[in-house]
């Protein structure tokens, strides 16, 4: 089976489309990020979640009604997989006390039904202040580190299309995460899983944007007549068959990770999955263009 | 195949070696399996007679986390602030004002405690000294220190509190009963603790948050203790319900018996003097030659005391028992009944010794249990001072202890009160030392001699210095995943493992052919060689971690599909078979190395600052980088030169 063999398509020519996309993309990301926000989960934000189980037949908003008059603030509820419920408390205090409130307000509204608690995740205020600071050096780190790392390899125009193209997919990424807050039927909150995931597609995305800049180096010293434009759209075209090849094969395992992979995952695999989208997407149609455009101020300011 | 030999060499080499590292792993599961398929008494039975064997296979298994087994990760905090606090005399605005500045900045940058308030001290006060506030003479810290030996100092001070509390959350650990616990610290003032398997939270954050205090007791009566104990025994005698229980204490019994030939003997008599007194003779001594454990449990297998509990009648010390660690939070639980404790002289209550009285050769350590007078006689604020010293004689590593008047006075009415008693040094219920008082102390100095050797001496101080501060531990996260919730992670984790290569694997065939089932093979050795790499370097297997393996799966074919696209445009060129495969491996190496190394580098920051779960995520990342850049540009090589060149195969590349 071959698929996009001897691909000739005029990619970077009509890059502007491209521009088009990200551009609407990028804009819809930031206005949700402002205005919205982002769910922080309480990896960073702090606070309780308790995962009960022996609830599956109930209902989350019999659940929710139950658990309201024994708590000042309403408690986020949701549906856990086949387990139950997740709880999540803001707000820090005594975990043996919150248990025990929790278990007593659900045993006492649905009795007979003996409501365990099977799982807690407990992050102090300080702690998940912490947390989130090493969450955020580590994204920079790794953009710094990437960003270096193409620089000796290749050249600076290429580190900053290679970085150009990271933060257009984490920002379209979190911008996703934004706009679905609320409304997904799974967990899209940013914890420490999260950032993981985010890392994992500044990895993947830049993989595919080095194996296009490998060709693109290669190309510049094999047809030395041709405009810089022309090779870099030759190089795209070239690894088109091998960036959509191991895409499949990238979003096979995140989509199998996303169904089979369990409730814990399945924000992060959902991650993954845009973040597969976004950066095969990004090393053709941000990265590589950001080196042609690059080019062109370079030869335009030399002539 | 010219250069093959090294390549094939290098291929068994690393694949026998993950085997290596997987076999205990794979006969942790066989015999997991076998021992499910056996009947409840078989099972026991089995256990008992290959206890070492089976300990052996499980420590060297592959771990796996505590999201996936169930259990609880709790971190704590020292809070040295307070720390801080009691170490301060002369108390102004200026400290309280220092101090509540550098706990804020503490909680909000990265820097610690003790660091942020000497900044936050200095900042508001250029010319002031920090040593009005922390003068001691046993540290050296005068009127005329400088802040940075004051600031040295403090750092000493709250390492020694972190120490400290490891120490106590070990201790608390140990007697809870937990298997395979984990404590490690965590940057300058927090404890990371693990508890595989744990189910009572709540217990778990009492023992682990209540605070500690260091504390002197003396002990029982040695002549009514041995009644009590008599009594017990008597008490655990078994009735005809008990027979059930007869396996199960013949088991132990014989594991006890065992290890009865490794003993070492070990002597017992430190003593305590005036500092001013004679120097104690070694001649006074009062060594206790162990029994072998074996021997005490010889009357009654069926007695379940005796079967976790060697009593030690008869000693001039108040020993209650020795037992190994692994048994004493079951001693524990047995005297722990009310029917139990009312068999104790009154206001006696049974403690642990801190140190093994005994290591057996395979490193089961016997713990003595002492009968301790629940009241104590003294609280460890009146130490001002304690330190280790020689004596000048016979060059014997003693403690020395200095109180202030107040404990003084008390510990010279003590004292003259129980001339040939002991007393104990108790933190948190457990027995640091009990030295037999040789003499009436008057003045406050006195002096522990008669110990075994410089380290024990050290521990004593330690317990001592960090003990007589109060050392606040506070849980600041907490973890707990529950087995049945664990059980369902690896079952979701495993079905994704295969799901997910399955499918790779299909469509590898589907897409390259022969090249493909090349590919599969590699991918194949490739999970074999992240399993053995995680095994070989002991590390951690966690949910993240298999999410990390299936991502692996997906993402380590890359290489080899650029490694199959060039091979294809080289042949399209015109190229013989051979010359195109040769062709495609160098000139995609450049692309697959520069892809493959920045990608490292993301994983290595992800371990750096990643916390828990994610680390198991970002090893085996990096685990899966390693062994996919191996396997797919020397495992396929070997295989492709081997079709081509040896069997003369015209491979297709699909």
């Amino acid at each position: 089976m071959r698929l996009f063999e001897n691909a000739d398509y005029s990619l970077i020519p009509n890059r502007r489309i491209g521009y088009i996309i990200s551009g609407t993309l990028l804009t819809i990301s930031i206005l949700s990020l402002l205005t919205k926000g982002l769910a922080l989960g309480i990896d960073f934000r702090g606070g309780m979640e308790f995962v009960v189980g022996n609830t599956t037949d109930l209902n989350t908003v019999d659940v929710r009604s139950a658990l309201m008059e024994s708590f000042e603030e309403e408690p986020e509820v949701k549906r856990f997989g086949d387990t139950g419920h997740l709880i999540r408390v803001s707000g820090d205090g005594d975990i043996t006390m919150m248990e025990n409130q929790l278990l007593t307000a659900l045993n006492g509204q649905f009795s007979g039904r003996d409501i365990a608690i099977e799982s807690t995740n407990v992050v102090g205020p300080r702690f998940a202040e912490d947390l989130k600071r090493g969450a955020i050096y580590a994204v920079l780190g790794a953009l710094l580190v990437v960003f270096l790392y193409i620089m000796v390899r290749f050249e600076w125009r290429y580190s900053l299309g290679a970085v150009a193209a990271l933060v257009h997919d984490v920002i379209i990424t979190l911008g996703i995460f934004s706009v679905l807050a609320g409304i997904a039927p799974f967990s899209v909150q940013v914890d420490q899983s999260l950032i993981a995931a985010f890392l994992t597609i500044v990895g993947y995305s830049l993989n595919d944007t080095v194996v296009v800049f490998d060709r693109v180096r290669e190309y510049v010293n094999l047809f030395k007549t041709e405009t810089f434009d022309v090779i870099v759209n030759r190089s795209i075209n070239a690894t088109l068959s091998r960036t959509v090849v191991t895409s499949v094969t990238t979003l096979i395992v995140v989509t199998i990770l996303f169904v089979f992979g369990g409730e814990v995952l399945r924000g992060f695999s959902f991650a993954l999955i845009i973040g597969v989208i976004i950066g095969t997407y990004s090393s053709i149609f941000v990265a590589s263009p950001t080196i042609v455009e690059l080019n062109r101020r370079l030869e335009k300011s030399a002539a | 195949m010219q250069g093959n030999g090294f390549r094939v060499g290098l291929t068994i080499f690393f694949v026998g070696l993950c085997g290596f590292y997987l076999f205990p792993s794979v006969q942790n599961l066989y015999v997991g399996y076998k021992m499910n398929n056996m009947a409840e008494e078989e099972r026991v039975e089995y256990e008992a007679e290959n206890r070492q064997w089976l300990d052996q296979v499980d420590e060297s298994s592959l771990n796996l986390g505590l999201d996936l087994q169930g259990g609880m990760h709790v971190t704590l905090e020292v809070e040295i602030g307070n720390l801080l606090d009691q170490l301060a005399v002369n108390k102004d605005e200026a400290f309280q004002g220092a101090l509540r500045a550098a706990e804020q900045r503490a909680g909000e940058e990265n820097v610690s405690v003790v660091e942020a308030f000497v900044e936050a001290f200095e900042a508001e006060n250029p010319d002031g000294r920090l040593s009005r506030y922390f003068r001691n003479q046993g540290e050296d810290i005068t009127r005329r220190s400088s802040n940075d030996e004051v600031q040295e100092y403090l750092q000493a001070q709250a390492d020694a509190a972190v120490q400290n509390g490891i120490q106590v959350v070990r201790n608390r650990v140990n007697q809870y009963g937990v298997t395979e616990p984990s404590i490690q610290r965590q940057g300058d003032e927090r404890i990371v603790v693990e508890l595989p398997g744990v189910s009572n939270r709540e217990r778990v954050r009492d023992l682990l948050e209540s605070a500690s205090q260091l504390t002197f007791h003396l002990m029982s009566e040695p002549q009514r203790l041995g009644e009590s104990v008599q009594r017990i025994i008597e008490h655990y005698e078994p009735t005809a319900e008990d027979s059930a229980r007869i396996a199960e204490a013949r088991a132990a019994d014989t594991a006890a018996a065992d290890t009865s030939s490794d003993t070492s003997e070990v002597t017992e008599g430190t003593e305590l003097a005036a500092a001013s007194g004679q120097e104690a003779s070694s001649g006074s001594q009062q060594g206790t030659a162990l029994t072998e454990p074996g021997e005490g449990a010889q009357t009654g297998p069926q007695n379940s005391i005796l079967a976790v509990m060697q009593p030690m009648p008869g000693q001039d010390q108040p020993i209650i028992g020795r037992a190994f660690a692994s048994d004493t939070s079951r001693v524990n639980e047995l005297l722990g009944d009310p029917s139990v404790q009312k068999m104790f002289p009154p206001g006696i209550e049974p403690m642990w010794t801190a140190s093994p009285v005994l290591t057996t050769e395979d490193g089961r350590e016997a713990f003595h249990l002492l009968a301790v007078r629940a009241e104590p006689e003294l609280t460890g604020e009146v130490v001002t001072e304690a330190s280790v010293q020689f004596d000048r004689q016979t060059n014997e590593p003693k403690v020395s202890i200095t109180m202030n008047s107040d404990g003084a006075r008390r510990w010279d009415r003590i004292t003259a009160a129980n001339i040939g008693n002991r007393v104990s040094i108790v933190l948190d219920d457990i027995v640091y030392s009990s030295p037999n008082i040789q003499s009436r102390i008057s003045g406050g100095r006195t002096e522990i001699t008669g110990l075994e050797s410089r380290r024990e001496a050290q521990d004593i101080v330690t317990v001592l210095q960090s003990g007589r501060l109060q050392t606040d531990l506070n849980i600041i996260s907490e973890r707990t995943v529950g087995p049945s919730l664990g059980e369902e992670s690896t079952r979701a984790g495993f079905i994704s493992v295969v799901a997910g290569f399955l499918l790779v694997v299909l469509f590898m065939i589907m897409y390259y052919r022969t090249a493909g089932v090349v590919a599969d093979v590699a991918l194949l050795l490739n999970v074999i060689l992240i399993l053995g790499i995680l095994a070989g370097f002991g590390a951690t297997l966690t949910l993240p971690g298999i999410a990390g393996i299936v991502l692996t799966i997906g993402m380590a074919v890359d290489a080899n599909v650029l490694i199959y696209d060039r091979v294809r445009e080289e042949q399209a060129t015109g190229k013989t078979l051979r010359a195109a495969i040769s062709a495609g491996y160098e000139q995609s190496l450049s692309a697959i190395l520069d892809a493959n190394i920045t990608t490292f580098f993301v994983g290595v920051i992800l371990y750096s600052f990643g916390v828990g779960p994610i680390k198991g995520f970002a090893v085996t990342l990096m685990a899966g980088i390693l062994a996919s850049l191996f396997t797919a540009i020397i495992v396929t090589r070997i295989l492709f030169d081997y079709l081509v060149e040896e069997r003369r195969m015209q491979v297709s590349y699909g």
